[in-house]
């Protein structure tokens, strides 16, 4: 599967193994997914090249099962491709076993799941300092910099709730901090306006469109057409 | 990651609980038939102790001293009291016989004891725990079991005792308590007063007449345990089954615990937690599980040891085995899921 660019297509730079690629970029090239689903093998994406730059949004359009999430999780290092290669920057992200990939995962990359994936048992602002944490950040600056993030968003007097007393939009930004809680230089956002309304849609727009104006690298994957203004970059699946 | 495997068990606190309520009880069952068994070795051990002997000296025939006993004639125990000495040899009489209470009401729920006569002062004899020791004839020891005190009477047959002191967990075959009296008052009891006795207990080596033999300690008690060898064999069978149960219901809570945790896990690999750590995590909810389920079941097992009308008296290991089999279960059962559940890459994970 190729991808079709809705803006100009951007000139691919060569990949030499062990060159750095640029900053923040990310880049596939010839990226084939298969994985098995019960008794069957399911190749969602095949061949599939892109180049995704820092400081902007790019948007993954297309049907459901078009492979949208399954590149995302490649790109975050959540799930490794059959073929093809993955760079964040001189990263390689597709070779990356053990605990190169769990630092890759610790270190440069926040995710935004769809339908959040938050961890029940523990409320917003121990769910943004989990990944925190992660990295060896003492408890009390953890703490601090969860409640930074939670107040930004909008959700300072929800700091103590669990995700099960909060709503869907409140949940979507307490993802949105947990993915940004390390400063990482890739966020991904699978489906971030999932079963939210039209206001919800807006704050999530300006969210992105702010996240990657910070240098960062933004890929997400919608079917919400609300949300591709967001983008300056649209690719169809 | 421990606060995040604290939170959870706190999150899943319902569930949690009853899992482990469910372990503690079959574990304290457990505990309790481990007691079941033990006791019976007990009170055989007991019986034998009391006795202060290290041998008996039986008939050729016989089993043991308290078990199909061919009694052995006066000239026979004297035979071997005179090689030794008064002092390192006594003749002992054992027996069952039926018990009340002087106005013939029943002595608890006993209708039976074990009636062991043996010289006063000599070997065989006992030295009593409380009050004083049997100096002669219409005097008894009594096992505690019994639930007669100090001073009161009691009626063996048709020969009425004064109780004079206690011994405690002197029982035997399943029980039974014991009830020491004198040589004497035991002859005129079982043998019609003749001098029988069914065993000499010796403290020091003799040289065997023909057609006797001597037993060891260790000998004599499985003479007392004969009777009860198929029930403790049950009972063990019994118990290793609630062990095998006891141990599944703790593998199977971490086990299941683990994968219902899938998405929380593949969440926390996707964020990059190492799968060592985690692992950490999962062993140390699991041992929580285990060690407080452990705990639960040993208060249990405690509180309801004494209502089985059998002895059951639970051996300090089993109490310290019983958390080192929970944990080492628990600690495979987390880290098999575990291994399962890393085993998936995290995105695949959530779509499961």
């Amino acid at each position: 599967m190729s991808a079709t660019l809705e803006q100009p297509a951007l000139a691919l730079p060569p990949i030499e193994q062990g060159t750095v690629a640029g900053g923040r970029d990310v880049h596939l090239r010839g990226v084939t997914i298969s994985y098995k689903r019960g008794s069957q093998t399911v190749t969602p994406v095949e061949g599939f090249d892109l180049y995704a730059s820092s400081n902007r949004v790019t948007a993954l359009i297309g049907r459901s099962g078009s492979g949208k999430t399954s590149l995302l999780s490649c790109i975050a290092g959540m799930l490794r491709p059959a073929t093809g290669a993955i760079w964040l920057g001189g990263i390689e992200v597709s070779s990356l076993h053990g605990a190169a990939l769990d630092d890759y995962r610790r270190n440069h990359v926040g995710v935004i799941h769809q339908g959040y994936n938050l961890i029940a048992s523990l409320s917003a602002v121990e769910n943004v300092m989990v990944p925190l944490r992660l990295t060896g950040t003492p408890r009390r600056a953890s703490t601090e910099r969860a409640e930074a993030l939670l107040s930004e968003l909008g959700l300072g007097q929800h700091l103590n709730h669990r995700p099960g007393e909060l709503s869907g939009g409140q949940q979507q930004r307490v993802a949105v901090a947990r993915a940004l809680a390390t400063n990482p230089s890739l966020v991904v956002a699978d489906e971030p306006t999932a079963h939210l309304d039209g206001g919800s849609v807006d704050e999530v727009s300006l969210l992105l469109r702010s996240i990657a104006a910070s240098g960062r690298t933004v890929i997400m994957a919608t079917h919400d057409d609300r949300l591709l203004p967001a983008a300056d970059q649209v690719i169809h699946l | 990651m421990i606060r995040i495997a604290l939170r959870d068990l706190q999150w899943r606190s319902r569930r949690v609980f009853i899992a482990v309520m469910g372990a503690a009880l079959v574990l304290a069952l457990a505990l309790v038939m481990s007691g079941l068994s033990a006791g019976f070795n007990n009170e055989s051990s007991r019986t034998v102790t009391l006795a202060r002997g290290s041998g008996w000296v039986i008939d050729e025939g016989g089993t043991g001293p308290f078990l199909q006993p061919s009694p052995l004639s006066e000239s026979r125990v004297q035979s071997i009291v005179d090689q030794v000495g008064p002092a390192h040899a006594a003749p002992f009489l054992f027996g069952r016989q039926s018990v009340h209470r002087p106005d013939g009401g029943n002595v608890g729920t006993h209708e039976h004891v074990n009636l062991v006569g043996a010289v006063a002062g000599r070997l065989g004899s006992p030295v009593a725990a409380r009050g004083d020791s049997v100096t002669g004839d219409g005097q008894a020891v009594v096992d505690v079991n019994l639930g007669v005190k100090i001073g009161e009477q009691i009626r063996l047959g048709s020969n009425e005792f004064r109780v004079v002191g206690t011994v405690k967990g002197a029982r035997l075959l399943a029980g039974v308590p014991n009830v020491y009296v004198t040589l004497r008052d035991a002859q005129r009891l079982a043998t019609n007063g003749q001098n029988l006795a069914t065993a000499v207990v010796v403290d020091r080596a003799v040289k065997l007449p023909a057609g006797m033999k001597e037993l060891t300690n260790d000998e004599a008690k499985v003479d007392g345990l004969r009777p009860v060898v198929n029930a403790q064999k049950t009972i063990a069978m019994v118990r290793s089954l609630l062990w095998l149960i006891a141990a599944l219901i703790v593998g199977s809570v971490t086990y299941l615990s683990v994968l219902e945790r899938t998405k929380d896990l593949a969440v926390l690999k996707g964020m990059g937690a190492r799968s060592v750590a985690l692992s950490g995590s999962l062993a140390v909810q699991a041992a929580m599980v285990a060690v407080t389920a452990s705990l639960i079941g040993a208060v249990i097992a405690k509180l309801i040891a004494p209502i089985f009308p059998l002895s059951s008296e639970i051996p300090m290991l089993a109490y310290l085995l019983l958390p080192v089999i929970a944990i080492g279960v628990g600690l495979f059962a987390s880290l098999a899921a575990a291994k399962r559940v890393f085993a998936v890459e995290p995105a695949l994970a959530f779509a499961s």
